[in-house]
């Protein structure tokens, strides 16, 4: 086969050329390192979007700049909301109104303190007479604002800071938790959401957890031992903390680093049972999969 | 929305989400979960191209993985008016341009000494065939930048012509061309490889 284009050295080359292909160990490193530096820049994203949604007077443009700003990793949430917005259609309205909505109803939202001892029924009130064009897009989102925490489902927010709703805390605490935890961490990091006011602390500091979970993301890809002990920290310190979802996501992958397949296996399987619909468990189970191959 | 006090702000913080992780859906691609589907699907388009168009072997991870951060980064970008394919040849394009001019800088700065060619044969057919591949890139690097683009694009990453004019971003007749005059200059310059072997 090869003969048939010796003859013509341009051709033999580009046949070979062609041939060449990356090892599969290359392609899972990128795979690695693209869902870590994501998932690292995923966070901030949310936080400076709130932010800069806080600040800036209303329209959907304030989406488009705190994207822009955003130089760094990824920008998953604006970036393919803007896709969305490109191709939506009827869609597209819907979404542009919820933005705006959004962004005026942030900047309401960072003003009033951290206090969030409203029942979730007045809540769902307010959003209601609040924001009719919100409550349009809540009603046709899967997993809803108003949905009770009874339903065990985990809403990826993003991917990275996954909340836990499973935990019997009122939802209100819950997404409370969310936000102070993506602006502190968006803080350990130095970023841009300065002006972003912190929620107060309590006994529970958002700002600790996100770093112990943030530590243990950063160990993953060079020393796997410590994110498992890391992890085995936030676990005794955080047993129902925001980053639940994050850090079982962790164990099983730093599990999985270390070559502990049964283990890991055993752990994605008991993930699975407590978050059926989490996003994870795609890429994880792809991640077990190739690991078996190997 | 009209009293401070009544919502505290976490239905709108979790709103927030919500919206964003529905839009999420439609574009799947964009998803952080299949992002590895979207490498393992790319790897070898973004590998190849990359390498052909002028990436050094020690440089060439790194600028893959440039390439699939972009991709993620810029997702929201693709307008769907070509392939998805040619978007992610424009970004490796533009990525392979970065590296090359980078190192020129950085080459003139200190020296022109030649990286070393680093050869891990396993047997003689794999030996053969990267020296052919070695020996290839040598070659392109003597073309021009344009050609070279077209030329790998169109032969290597066998692109359709009218593809390979938009993701250079020049008229279908100057890809052409520039395939032309490259390719000449390819054949002139491969030649002593018929005598080798």
């Amino acid at each position: 086969m090869k003969n048939s284009y010796r003859s013509d050295p341009l051709t033999q080359s580009v046949h070979a050329a062609r041939s060449d292909v990356p090892s599969a160990a290359d392609v899972r490193r990128w795979q690695h390192s693209v869902a870590t530096l994501a998932g690292v820049t995923a966070a901030p994203t949310a936080a400076a979007a709130m932010s800069s949604s806080a600040s800036a007077a209303g329209t959907s443009a304030v989406v488009g700049t705190s994207k822009a700003s955003l130089g760094a990793t990824t920008s998953i949430g604006s970036g393919s909301a803007l896709g969305g917005l490109v191709g939506g259609g009827a869609k597209m309205v819907t979404s542009a109104l919820v933005t705006v909505g959004l962004v005026g109803g942030g900047a309401v939202a960072y003003q009033v303190s951290a206090d969030s001892a409203a029942s979730p029924r007045d809540q769902g009130a307010t959003l209601q007479s609040a924001a009719p064009s919100t409550r349009l897009e809540v009603r046709s989102t899967p997993q809803s604002v108003r949905q009770k925490p009874a339903a065990p489902q985990v809403p990826a927010a993003e991917d990275v800071v996954t909340v836990d709703l499973a935990n019997d805390r009122s939802q209100v605490e819950a997404t409370a938790r969310i936000q102070s935890a993506h602006v502190s961490s968006a803080r350990v990091k130095g970023d841009s959401a300065k002006s972003t006011p912190a929620a107060p602390s309590r006994e529970y500091s958002a700002a600790e957890e996100a770093r112990v979970i943030e530590a243990a993301r950063r160990a993953l890809a060079t020393n796997p031992a410590q994110t498992l002990s890391l992890v085995q920290r936030h676990q005794q310190q955080f047993p129902e903390g925001a980053l639940g979802v994050e850090r079982r996501v962790l164990l099983i992958e730093a599990l999985y680093r270390l070559g502990r397949q049964t283990e890991a296996t055993h752990a994605l399987e008991t993930f699975r049972r407590g978050n059926p619909n989490s996003a994870h468990l795609r890429r994880l189970d792809q991640l077990l999969k190739v690991g078996t191959l190997r | 929305m009209t009293s401070p006090r009544v919502a505290g702000h976490s239905p709108l913080v979790a709103l927030a989400f919500k919206v964003s992780e529905q839009v999420q859906v439609p574009s799947d691609l964009a998803s952080v979960s299949s992002s590895d589907e979207l490498i393992a699907s790319h790897a070898t388009r973004v590998y190849r191209s990359l390498r052909y168009l002028g990436v050094l072997e020690q440089e060439l991870s790194d600028a893959c993985q440039e390439v699939f951060l972009v991709m993620h980064r810029r997702h929201g970008e693709f307008r769907g008016d070509s392939k998805y394919e040619t978007w992610v040849y424009g970004i490796c394009v533009g990525t392979a341009r970065n590296v090359r001019r980078g190192r020129r800088r950085a080459l003139a700065r200190v020296s022109d000494e030649e990286p070393e060619e680093v050869f891990e044969p396993t047997f003689d057919e794999e030996l053969d065939l990267q020296r052919t591949r070695a020996r290839l890139n040598e070659a392109l690097e003597q073309l021009s930048e344009d050609q070279r683009e077209v030329f790998v694009l169109h032969e290597v990453e066998e692109l359709k012509m009218n593809e390979v004019a938009r993701t250079v971003g020049c008229p279908l007749f100057t890809a052409y061309s520039r395939y032309r005059l490259g390719r000449r200059k390819l054949r002139k310059l491969l030649e002593p490889m018929r005598k080798e072997s």
